[in-house]
């Protein structure tokens, strides 16, 4: 069993090639393949989804209805896209879905309420485990909170091409394809959302 | 040079994407402007850093391997579903096939024969005028006053019988026209007087 669900996201050409190659077997039905993917991508999705909903429980859920699609649409899967873009563009379309449901969207804002009741508490089972040293550890939980916080106030949109972007890697036209938005849509949200990222950073670490 | 042209350039700019010489002089021009833009620059070089490293780090989802099983038995209900939702879908479709091709030659032709009539068959243009009756109306304001109008199409004239008025009084003139109905030459003449009834 694959065991590197946190690893490269955006999928360069060897991590692209595994893909493909457990795509085309689970194709023809060999399950323990799609297991493999799964467990591959598991992590990242999650993490994904949570920074979105920013919640563990709905997370957790979602990601199990992100790849109870991914089953179902993989006999239709073409190569034509790297296989994380495609399955970053159900993970999209999964989340905006839970959202409309939810009615937690108005105008393309969370309700900032809302968002505070979900606030994911710095070391949560979620985070990764680390080995390092006391006072590191505890930098490191500091700059997370503070990370988690000015993300929490991005708009879901802003929040989303600033992961597929700066964490995942994936490139504008990947996020065009994941977003279904224009090249120009993206250039303004990065524009925007690292703008605005870096004057909440610069708060929260001035506060 | 319009805004979105301007974010695209910043945004190439700032992932340090190779800009062509026109696109340098452009975002020249630009960084002339905003000087600022060159802090918001280095300032997202180490945002990147920071995001990576507290998102970029390996880590798997809670409970990796119930999520596995649940996932497996939620993918075997979902395809047990989709199972029972076809075979149903085929018996429905399976008790039409017979007779489905039939009916689909036999419609497609009445609809063939209908609209070649009503396509072709040529529509008469006239204009149908209902002739409206007039019905006079005679409105009776006392209470048990009922009216009855005789025509006398021959004679041009009209007679309205009313039936249960009070005895009309003899000092009660007529008048129409401008004439009094004691004239000779009225137009309205008190034919005859009835104790219940006035004939005019």
């Amino acid at each position: 069993m694959a065991a590197d669900s946190g690893s490269s996201a955006g999928g360069g050409g060897d991590e692209a090639k595994i893909d493909l190659d457990l795509v085309t077997r689970s194709q023809g039905g060999d399950s323990r393949a799609f297991e493999d993917l799964v467990v591959r991508h598991r992590g990242r999705v999650y993490a994904m989804i949570q920074n979105m909903v920013k919640n563990d429980a709905d997370s957790w859920d979602l990601s199990q209805e992100v790849f109870v699609k991914v089953w179902k649409a993989l006999p239709k899967f073409e190569a034509r896209a790297k296989f994380s873009t495609w399955l970053y563009r159900i993970v999209h379309n999964v989340v905006y879905d839970w959202m409309r449901k939810r009615k937690l969207e108005s105008a393309g804002e969370f309700d900032d309420e809302l968002m505070k009741e979900g606030q994911v508490a710095a070391g949560s089972r979620t985070t990764p485990n680390q080995n390092a040293r006391p006072d590191e550890a505890l930098r490191n939980e500091e700059l997370r909170t503070d990370i988690e916080a000015a993300m929490a106030k991005l708009s879901p949109g802003h929040r989303e091409v600033v992961m597929l972007r700066e964490i995942q890697g994936l490139d504008y036209k990947e996020i065009a394809e994941v977003m279904e938005i224009s090249m120009g849509t993206v250039m303004s949200r990065l524009f925007y959302a690292r703008k605005k990222l870096q004057g909440l950073l610069s708060n929260e670490s001035g506060a | 040079m319009n805004q979105e042209r301007k974010e695209e350039l910043i945004v190439r700019w700032m992932d340090a994407e190779q800009l062509s010489a026109e696109e340098n002089q452009q975002l020249e021009a630009i960084l002339a402007a905003e000087p600022e833009l060159k802090t918001l620059r280095n300032g997202h070089h180490s945002m990147r850093e920071e995001l990576q490293s507290v998102y970029g780090q390996p880590r798997d989802l809670p409970y990796g391997d119930f999520f596995q099983t649940k996932l497996e038995q939620a993918i075997r209900d979902s395809e047990l579903e989709f199972a029972e939702a076809s075979k149903a879908s085929f018996n429905w479709r399976d008790t039409l096939r017979w007779w489905v091709a039939p009916v689909t030659v036999g419609a497609m032709a009445i609809a063939f024969l209908a609209g070649t009539r009503v396509g072709t068959a040529p529509v008469e243009e006239r204009l149908v005028v209902a002739e409206a009756q007039i019905r006079p109306l005679v409105y009776t304001p006392e209470g048990g006053v009922t009216s009855t109008i005789v025509n006398a199409d021959a004679a041009g004239t009209s007679v309205i019988v009313l039936e249960g008025l009070q005895p009309i009084p003899d000092s009660y003139d007529l008048m129409a026209e401008r004439k009094s109905s004691s004239d000779r030459a009225a137009t309205v003449k008190l034919l005859s007087r009835i104790s219940s009834s006035q004939i005019f």
